[in-house]
């Protein structure tokens, strides 16, 4: 088979990277031990994929094994660690070897007993992430009483950050305030809570950041996106969605000024009493995927004319079946004529349970009338082939009223395989 | 760097465009049907295979062999024979556009997915079908585990590492050993004293 050590291709040879891998005379014969002969490269990226504990493990196979675990470039301690069994994370790291780590994932619950000393504990760990140059940094610290890492500045301000890719989850975490993160391309906070401005302070350091996601976060207080530093943010992902029995509507509102934005993605469900756009200038693409199950008036109408319609300007709107029904509200103040002048691809996900929904996709192809793309996702299987409910598709499509969509060249549909010979006879 | 037709001889011509002599390294590579550009690989035992520049990128090897100019002929790769090959083409070609699959083409292909909507792939099926591409036989996956380390195609190298820890990941230090025929070349003695140094891991 693969007969290794050959000559590659001649002419690029010189800037193939030489990957050392040993190529004993047994390769390639039955029972050879081929595993071992790949190079230590390949077997700690194999490693990685087996949990910590496995991979120690492995260093009882043979020699070839015995310190490869010491060199693994992910640690990931997310199997949802208490503080008692801490110790095993501690002693993983004072063992580990490597000169720099990938990734580093640390997931633990804070003691509420000695929350100080633990929380001293979970900034050496990440300082020994941060010291080894981590890429990727993901921690999910639950704690109940959230405890104050602001005495610990001086910790996280000594080694550069070179994290790109960055996770906090559940932790009240007060990040330093001069917190520098100079490579971070990728940020995600969930389930978190960042008090006052604490959010655009750490945008401020976070000057190359692409991609912002808030999860499930501040809950309590103002959701306020204020990047117009960073420069080159181009995603931002909201997912509100809170799974307590807080009042349904929060008190709170939702402010976004990230002029750079290109793609914004809004999931879970509108709960904020005021929505603001002051930049989003930027915009290109917008989702929004909300699965309320309920359009109350007064939620749609401010989440509508607050976020929905102060995006004009995007090329691609992605809408659900719940902010359909918010846009088509407007329309009886006119609201919907060209809300959207420049969208040119225009998906729509269905649930189509309730015939009086077409009624809503007209409203928004209103709304877009240079349209060139339609994508329709139904959602919901038709159990009734003889229903009416055939001829609805053609109902959105027969021309009527005053809906131009001169430009339209493509539609597809998706999830409703059963019907679609019936629509590809009246394509556009 | 000279033009592609520098490299050994072919016996198979699946390309219809001229031959490449004459060709400047910068010239781009060729064009394949419906205008998008091809690139030829030619296994070990003269198997050739037209891959999509944009597949073929998700190689890191292969992206620093075109840069360098040497996409215009067939690109010998005399270490990958025709099957494993053939394999490999075909999962770049099913994970065309996927961002963790071509790191440095995650921009183009971002802004291609906005500008002309593309439907996303329904991702169980192109996890499928990764299930699919490693369900083989020891021999096997050390062949493709091999070609994803020469190729260094991270998401390649993903597939087949997962694969492989997912083998070794139910077994017993014992079974491993039988497995994949690994010498233990531990004393018994060496092999308890190693279990006892590490027993706190186990606890």
């Amino acid at each position: 088979m693969d007969r290794h050590g050959s000559t590659v291709g001649t002419q690029w040879r010189t800037r193939t990277r030489a990957r050392t891998e040993p190529c004993p005379a047994t390769n390639g014969r039955p029972g050879a031990d081929r595993l071992s002969a790949l190079s230590d490269e390949l077997l700690l990226h194999i490693l990685s994929f087996l949990g910590i504990r496995k991979a120690i493990s492995t260093s009882f196979l043979s020699r070839r094994w015995r310190y490869l675990h010491h060199y693994l470039s992910s640690l990931d301690f997310s199997q949802g660690w208490d503080h008692g069994s801490a110790w095993f994370i501690d002693r993983v790291l004072l063992l580990h070897a490597a000169p720099r780590i990938e990734l580093f994932r640390l997931s633990i619950r804070v003691d509420s007993v000695d929350s100080s000393a633990c929380g001293r504990q979970i900034d050496s760990r990440i300082l020994f992430a941060v010291r080894r140059g981590v890429r990727v940094l993901d921690l999910d610290i639950l704690d109940e009483d959230p405890y104050d890492s602001d005495s610990n500045e001086g910790n996280y301000g000594l080694p550069p950050w070179n994290v790109e890719d960055f996770s906090v989850r559940n932790c009240h975490l007060r990040l330093p305030s001069h917190i520098r993160l100079v490579s971070l391309k990728k940020m995600r906070l969930s389930l978190t809570e960042f008090r006052d401005d604490a959010l655009k302070r750490l945008l401020l350091g976070c000057p190359l950041l692409q991609s912002l996601e808030l999860v499930r976060w501040n809950k309590a207080s103002d959701l306020v996106v204020d990047a117009r530093e960073s420069r080159k943010l181009e995603e931002l992902l909201i997912v509100e969605r809170f799974d307590d029995d807080l009042p349904k509507h929060y008190p709170m509102k939702m402010q976004n000024d990230a002029p750079s934005v290109k793609y914004l993605r809004f999931h879970g469900a509108a709960l904020r009493r005021q929505y603001e756009v002051r930049d989003l200038s930027s915009l290109d693409a917008a989702s929004f995927d909300l699965d309320e199950s309920r359009v109350l008036y007064e939620a749609a109408d401010v989440f509508t004319t607050g976020l929905l319609l102060r995006i004009h300007q995007v090329r691609v709107l992605k809408l659900c079946t719940w902010s359909l029904q918010a846009l088509s509200i407007r329309e009886q103040r006119g609201d919907l004529v060209s809300a959207f002048p420049c969208v040119t691809t225009l998906e729509l996900k269905i649930e189509l349970e309730e015939p009086e929904l077409l009624a809503n996709i007209l409203s928004a192809l209103c709304a877009c009338n240079k349209l060139r793309t339609l994508v329709l996702c139904i959602m919901m299987e038709f159990h009734n082939c003889d229903s009416d409910e055939t001829e609805s598709p053609r109902v959105l499509l027969a021309l009527d009223s005053d809906i131009v969509m001169r430009d339209l060249k493509t539609i597809m549909i998706q999830g409703l395989t059963r019907y679609n010979h019936h629509l590809g006879e009246e394509d556009v | 760097m000279s033009s592609g037709d520098s490299g050994p001889s072919s016996s198979k011509q699946l390309v219809q465009q001229p031959a490449a002599a004459g060709r400047s390294p910068n010239q781009p590579p060729l064009l394949g049907a419906g205008g998008r550009k091809v690139i030829v690989l030619k296994s070990g035992d003269e198997e050739e295979f037209e891959v999509d520049l944009l597949d073929a990128m998700q190689s890191r090897t292969l992206r620093r062999a075109i840069e360098d100019g040497c996409g215009d002929g067939p690109m010998p790769l005399p270490n990958l024979t025709g099957p494993v090959l053939a394999k490999v083409v075909e999962l770049f070609r099913r994970h065309r556009g996927d961002p963790r699959w071509a790191d440095e083409l995650q921009e183009t292909e971002k802004e291609g997915m906005f500008k002309d909507y593309a439907p996303q792939k329904p991702t169980a099926e192109v996890k499928g079908f990764d299930r699919e591409f490693v369900s083989v036989d020891r021999d096997a996956l050390f062949d493709l585990l091999r070609a994803a380390n020469f190729l260094e195609a991270p998401g390649l190298l993903d597939v087949t590492c997962d694969a492989a820890a997912d083998a070794v990941m139910n077994m017993t230090v014992e079974e491993v050993r039988e497995y994949f025929g690994l010498v233990n070349d531990y004393t018994p003695e060496e092999e308890a004293a190693l279990r006892k140094q590490h027993e706190w891991a186990f606890q």
